[in-house]
């Protein structure tokens, strides 16, 4: 049994007459501890399915099982915990909350856990344990985005979900992002799901999804991914 | 439309929340601002109208005596009268439909001053007609009929006894619910009616009512001004008519005097001459009835002895009869005798010859026998077989036989001879009989005829003597009924003699007393009333001054607050558009055309709502206002409309410019940015460390969360700032309506449980001497608990350059100990101590007006120019009138002169009733006016009645002002922390958990509002009461303590209404759209 499984979603979003087919007939599977990377134009549908996959929305048609619990059957209320719990999320744009410190950010986070990791250590293994009492604001983008994958990391989740990392960062700082990505999972056996549209990304992933207009285009093992720092583009 | 307009336009419609409530907060604040401005105006207005309408007076003349139409004449004719009517006032029992009675105040229908105002039916037109009133509940067609329980004086006034409702209608003379007390029944009039002066029985006015030229709108300060200017003329104008009127009286009412002793005089001669000829009548009938008595005397006399006379022969007549009658009797009685013996001797011959005979027979028989012996003997002898002893047996049968024959025979022979003997004897006897008999029969009639004739002259001496005892008896019955007439003249003549002395006693004795009651008329008093007088008049101004006060200062509030809210609303709309407007500016529109769509949207959102909320303020909530007041006041049933030009115009304005203002300035400080800045999302306020951190203390205790909302409350500080300010405000406008409400309502039942103790205050007309006093007291004792007695006198009281009008107390000697118990002086808790000499003790009002405390001085003045120098020596608690005491020994060294008691105070006994009370004590003659506390408290507190309806419409609208700002910065703030609230979900917290992240700073900055609404309430109710002037009472600002609890959990309420509303929000919120960045 798969860790994640896609069967045959469609997700339609209807707004009046218009209804736009967001995913039609998506199916696919990931292993734990897989370093999976989503690539795919913009719009195709990429984001949908994280926000899905991560509890956020829900689908039209279809099932979705994780570590073979069937989560598209879960009402709002169960969605929640589900987030609360099973899944880290990480943004394009970080999300942190301005008015707490990034100790606290991170504590935010874990207060909600049952089960959570140590915020501060978190930090420090992220690299950030001098910074543990400044607010975001007074962080570079890098940094904010490893509060951002620290805050995801602290709730010992199931999976972690990365909605275009480095969309916001520089070559340089992207990298170190995605290095820490790459080591939490190879480090702790954390299945990472990565939403690129940057395909030289690919390298580094055990899968490779490729997705196109809200349809799986082709689904690739990758038995030999290239570590993060050999990579270039 | 250009593109720009349209999107100004799409703007509009795509966010009609936002729109609607910029547009609903100018509404409510224009259309509060200037409702209850004009409210006032619009009252006042109404009743104006009304007064105009029905020729409302503007002075009501009035005097002891009475006018009559000279009177009335006399004063149209004064220059400044335009119009002047005399009435007709009575107050009567009646009964109607049959129920308990009841006391209504007739008036006589008027047609230049004061006219009612027919509401239904029609006017009266004949005097068995009458208008009743609207408020009484009566309907046309139902009867008024005069109880029979009045007295005859009140019957005789009116010509009718009973009245049908021909219309019903309002008077101006009674604009509120008040018909005023009488000494009549229970105490106070039910209503008034009005019925033709055809159906009133009087030949004088109980007033005369003024109206005067050139008189300004009622209720204005000119209006004031000009009829202080003219109460010096009415006055003198009322007391000249009054001498008038007193002259005349008192000239007619000596002539009648002349008149009447004229006519007393001539009767007395009358009298006299009468009594003598009645005299002399009856004298001379005397005398007649004397001489027949005389005659009658002598006539009885000679009656008399006839009788005599007649009675001696009667009694000879009788023995001679009596003789006669014997002699008669004795001779028939011979004749009987001789009768009987014949009778007898013939009878014994008869039965002698009977006895003869039939001895004859025997003998004839024995005889026979003898021969038949014989024979037989014969045979015998013959025979030979008789035996010989037979036969000497019939021999001696024989023998003796023949013996005895032959004796018979002898006998029988003698007896025959004697038998004829008798015979002859009886027939001589009989003969001798016969001849006696015929002389006693002719001795018998002898006597008869004699007798007769005898009886016959007798009877005619009795008939003659009988007839003259006739006459006499006839004689002596006309002299009995003369001598009885004569006797009943004389008891007549008697009694009608005393009858006419009494009368004539009687009419001197009226002469007289009228004579001395002609002394007695005193000169009258007389006034001269403007319409401050009028109950309803002046309970009226009370009233729209009490509203005028609130809409002083509640509607400046709303408005602040409103600009506050559209100022935050405004510039957060402006910061959420810059990267519209640096999109707008980079494609080469100017400054200006771009601030043009925010001017267009606040523009258009301001005038809108400015122009509809005062047309909407101007005619709702006068509406509302009055709506309230009509309870008590029913001359109209809607309120005019009265819009205040130059006031809307200034709101107008106000609203337009200020909200013009923001946006410009908002819009102008984005746009000082570069494009390209405008463009990029503008970079969320960095966090920082608050002071609160410091004290590790209590941070460290704070949960995450509390860590959250303190921070958060420091980072946004205009929008936390705008939340208190405006809750702040609701608690605070909340505060001040309820605060009213404590410390006008409560003031009455202050005033009279804990410092005017007494029940009814009394005015007599004159100064009371003790007899007075003690008389006053036991009449009224069933009422009566306990009297005090002392002088009250207007005065003006003055310290520096103002001058209040004060009641003053002045307490002789004997009244200082029993005052506290009828007025209880205190401040605060602490009783205060009557005053000494040359001291005053003021009331709390008078000392808020003049500014005065204890140790200072003052000065009393009064309208003959005598004043007085005093010194404050206490302050007390005081809210209804301004009532200031002075001891007698004070202002006899002050004036030189005693002080008249002139005024009581009564507390009524346990169980009196207080309507009869009243009742009783008005109708003690010294007794000018009197009010029960009981009214008075009903008065002023039915005024205060209204107050509650102006409580609940600040309280609505405070309300409404609370849940627009908490809505409205709520909004505002979800809005700009969207992306936080999103991630915050996407974290995994609950909905409510994500709500109370949210909401917590709701709840903290409410509580704190509320906190700092409070003193901000307590503030500005204290301002708005003391605004609140009214001649009679003085307030002082009171917050009870349940306003505070209410004011704070209301704002609660209100606050949590709209977190609740705003979760629904909250949960609605999308965190994948919400995050969807802006890329």
């Amino acid at each position: 049994m798969a860790f994640i499984q896609f069967e045959n979603v469609k997700k339609i979003y209807r707004s009046g007459e218009v209804s736009v087919e967001a995913l039609r007939d998506v199916s696919f599977q990931v292993e734990r501890g897989e370093i999976c990377v989503i690539v795919g134009p913009s719009g195709a549908g990429k984001t949908t399915l994280l926000n899905i996959l991560g509890g956020m929305d829900t689908l039209t048609e279809g099932r979705i099982r994780l570590d073979g619990e069937d989560i598209s059957a879960y009402s709002k209320k169960r969605l929640i915990t589900y987030r609360r719990r099973d899944v880290g999320f990480v943004f394009q744009f970080y999300n942190l909350i301005e008015n707490l410190t990034v100790l606290e950010n991170v504590e935010l986070a874990a207060q909600i856990c049952p089960d959570p990791l140590d915020a501060a250590d978190t930090l420090r293994a992220v690299g950030l344990g001098h910074r543990l009492d400044n607010f975001p604001s007074q962080l570079s983008g890098g940094e904010q985005q490893r509060v951002a994958i620290a805050r995801a990391l602290a709730k010992n989740p199931k999976l972690l979900l990365c909605d275009e990392p480095t969309g916001a960062l520089d070559y340089n700082t992207g990298k170190q992002i995605l290095k820490l990505l790459e080591d939490t999972s190879r480090g702790s056996g954390m299945t990472v799901l990565i939403i690129t549209h940057n395909s030289a990304l690919t390298a580094m992933a055990d899968r490779v999804i490729t997705v196109n207009s809200g349809s799986v285009r082709s689904v690739s093992l990758n038995p030999d991914p290239t570590p993060i720092s050999q990579i270039e583009w | 439309m250009t593109p720009l307009f349209k999107n100004t336009y799409r703007e509009i419609l795509r966010s009609p929340g936002r729109f609607l409530a910029i547009l609903a907060i100018i509404v409510l604040g224009s259309g509060f601002f200037v409702g209850l401005r004009v409210s006032e105006k619009a009252m006042t207005a109404t009743a104006a109208d009304y007064y105009s309408d029905a020729a409302f007076y503007d002075f009501s003349l009035a005097n002891t005596l009475g006018f009559t139409d000279e009177n009335v004449a006399a004063i149209a004719a004064d220059p400044n009268v335009m119009a002047a009517e005399g009435a007709f006032e009575t107050d009567a029992l009646v009964t109607v439909g049959g129920g308990v009675d009841l006391v209504y105040k007739f008036h006589s229908m008027p047609s230049a001053v004061n006219t009612p105002v027919l509401v239904s039916g029609r006017m009266p037109q004949s005097p068995g007609e009458c208008l009743a009133d609207s408020w009484s509940g009566i309907k046309v067609g139902d009867t008024v009929t005069l109880s029979p329980a009045n007295s005859d004086d009140t019957l005789e006034l009116f010509r009718t006894r009973s009245f049908t409702v021909t219309g019903v209608a309002t008077s101006p003379l009674y604009l509120n619910f008040e018909r005023g007390s009488t000494d009549l029944g229970s105490g106070s009039v039910s209503a008034f009616c009005y019925i033709p002066p055809e159906a009133l029985d009087a030949d004088y006015y109980t007033a005369v009512y003024v109206r005067c030229h050139d008189m300004p709108r009622a209720y204005s300060a000119a209006y004031d001004d000009r009829a202080d200017l003219l109460e010096p003329d009415m006055t003198a104008l009322s007391e000249a008519v009054a001498r008038s009127r007193y002259d005349s009286v008192i000239s007619d009412a000596q002539s009648e005097i002349d008149d009447a002793e004229r006519e007393y005089s001539d009767a007395l001669q009358d009298y006299l001459t009468q009594r003598e000829d009645a005299e002399r009548e009856l004298d001379e009938a005397k005398a007649e009835l004397d001489d027949a008595k005389a005659e009658l005397d002598d006539a009885k006399r000679q009656i008399d002895d006839g009788w005599l006379e007649y009675n001696d022969s009667v009694d000879e007549f009788n023995s001679g009869r009596l003789r006669g009658q014997e002699e008669l009797d004795s001779a028939r009685r011979e004749l009987e005798a001789a009768k009987a013996a014949l009778d007898a001797a013939a009878n014994e011959y008869d039965s002698g010859m009977a006895q003869y005979e039939e001895g004859e027979r025997q003998y004839s028989e024995g005889a026979a026998q003898l021969e038949q012996l014989r024979a037989a003997y014969e045979l015998a002898k013959a025979d030979p077989s008789t035996p010989p002893t037979v036969l000497s047996g019939l021999e001696a049968q024989l023998d003796s036989a023949s013996a005895t024959l032959a004796a018979s025979r002898q006998e029988l022979d003698s007896a025959k001879a004697g038998l004829d003997a008798a015979k002859a004897t009886i027939d001589s006897g009989r003969l001798e009989y016969e001849e006696n008999l015929e002389k006693y029969n002719a001795a018998v009639d002898e006597y008869n005829a004699s007798m007769a004739d005898a009886q016959a002259q007798l009877d005619d001496a009795y008939a003659d003597l009988l007839d003259a005892e006739a006459d006499y008896a006839d004689g002596l019955r006309e002299y009995e009924d003369g001598l009885q007439e004569y006797q009943d003249s004389r008891a007549q003549a008697d009694s009608e003699f005393a009858e006419a002395e009494e009368e004539l006693e009687d009419a001197r004795r009226k002469i007289d007393d009228a004579k001395l009651k002609l002394e007695d008329i005193e000169e009258p008093d007389s006034f001269a009333l403007g319409r401050w007088s009028n109950l309803g008049y002046s309970c009226f101004e009370s009233d729209t001054s009490i509203v005028k006060a609130i809409s002083a200062v509640f509607p400046v509030f709303f408005f602040l607050v409103a600009a506050l809210i559209c100022l935050t609303t405004v510039s957060r709309m402006v910061e959420e558009q810059r990267s519209q407007l640096g999109v707008l500016l980079a494609l080469g529109y100017s400054r200006p055309a771009v601030m043009g769509k925010f001017l267009v949207y606040s523009g258009t959102a301001t005038v809108l709502g400015a122009a509809s909320g005062i047309l909407l303020g101007s005619k709702l909530i006068p509406m509302v206002v009055w709506k309230a007041y009509n309870i008590m006041y029913v001359f109209s049933d809607s309120i005019k409309f009265v819009f205040d030009l130059p006031l809307s115009a200034i709101t107008f304005s106000l609203y337009v410019i200020s909200m013009l203002a923001v946006t410009l300035i908002t819009c102008g400080r984005e746009l000082r940015d570069v494009p390209a800045n405008l463009i990029r999302p503008k970079p969320p306020r960095s966090g920082k460390r608050v002071l609160l951190e410091r004290v590790r203390f209590v941070w460290d205790h704070l949960s995450f969360l509390w860590k959250v909302t303190v921070r958060n409350i420091f980072r946004y500080k205009s929008r936390v700032l705008m939340m208190i300010l405006g809750i702040a405000g609701c608690t605070a406008l909340m505060m001040t309506g309820m605060g009213i409400n404590d410390s006008i309502r409560n003031v009455v039942d202050y005033q009279f449980t804990e410092i005017s103790l007494y029940d009814y205050s009394v005015t007599f007309s004159d100064g009371l001497s003790p007899e007075d006093m003690t008389g006053f007291v036991s009449a009224v004792s069933e009422y009566a608990g306990r009297t005090v007695f002392f002088n009250q006198e207007s005065m003006t009281a003055s310290a520096g350059r103002e001058e209040k009008e004060v009641q003053l107390n002045v307490l002789p000697e004997e009244s200082l100990a029993a005052i506290p118990e009828f007025v209880d002086f205190h401040t605060g808790r602490a009783p205060i101590p009557l005053p000494s000499d040359g001291q005053i003790l003021i009331n709390s009002g008078l000392s808020e007006s003049l500014d005065l405390s204890v140790g200072d001085s003052l000065t009393l003045r009064n309208d003959d120019g005598e004043s007085m120098d005093l010194t404050v020596s206490g302050v007390y608690d005081n809210y209804i009138y301004n009532s200031v005491y002075v001891t007698g020994a004070t202002y006899t060294s002050a004036l030189g002169r005693e002080p008249d008691i002139n005024f009581a105070l009564v507390i009524k006994a346990p169980q009196a009733d207080s309507g009869q009370g009243l009742a009783a004590i008005l109708s003690q003659p010294n007794v000018l006016t009197s009010t029960s506390s009981v009214d008075l408290r009903a008065r002023i507190g039915g005024m205060m009645d209204s107050l509650i309806y102006i409580v609940l419409l600040t309280i609505v609208c405070a309300a409404a002002l609370a849940f627009v700002v908490i809505y409205n910065l709520t909004n505002i703030n979800i809005q700009e922390r969207l992306r936080e609230i999103a991630t915050v979900k996407v974290l995994g917290f609950y909905d409510p958990e994500t709500a109370l992240y949210v909401l917590r700073e709701n709840i903290l900055l409410t509580l704190l509002g509320a906190a700092a609404g409070i003193p901000l309430g307590l503030a500005l109710n204290a301002y708005v009461v003391t605004r609140i002037e009214l001649d009679m009472i003085h307030f002082t600002p009171r917050v009870l303590p349940a306003t505070y609890l209410w004011s704070v959990a209301l704002t609660i309420l209100f606050s949590l209404i709209v977190d609740l509303l705003m979760l629904r929000r909250l949960s609605h919120i999308d965190p994948a759209s919400a995050l969807k960045s802006a890329e």
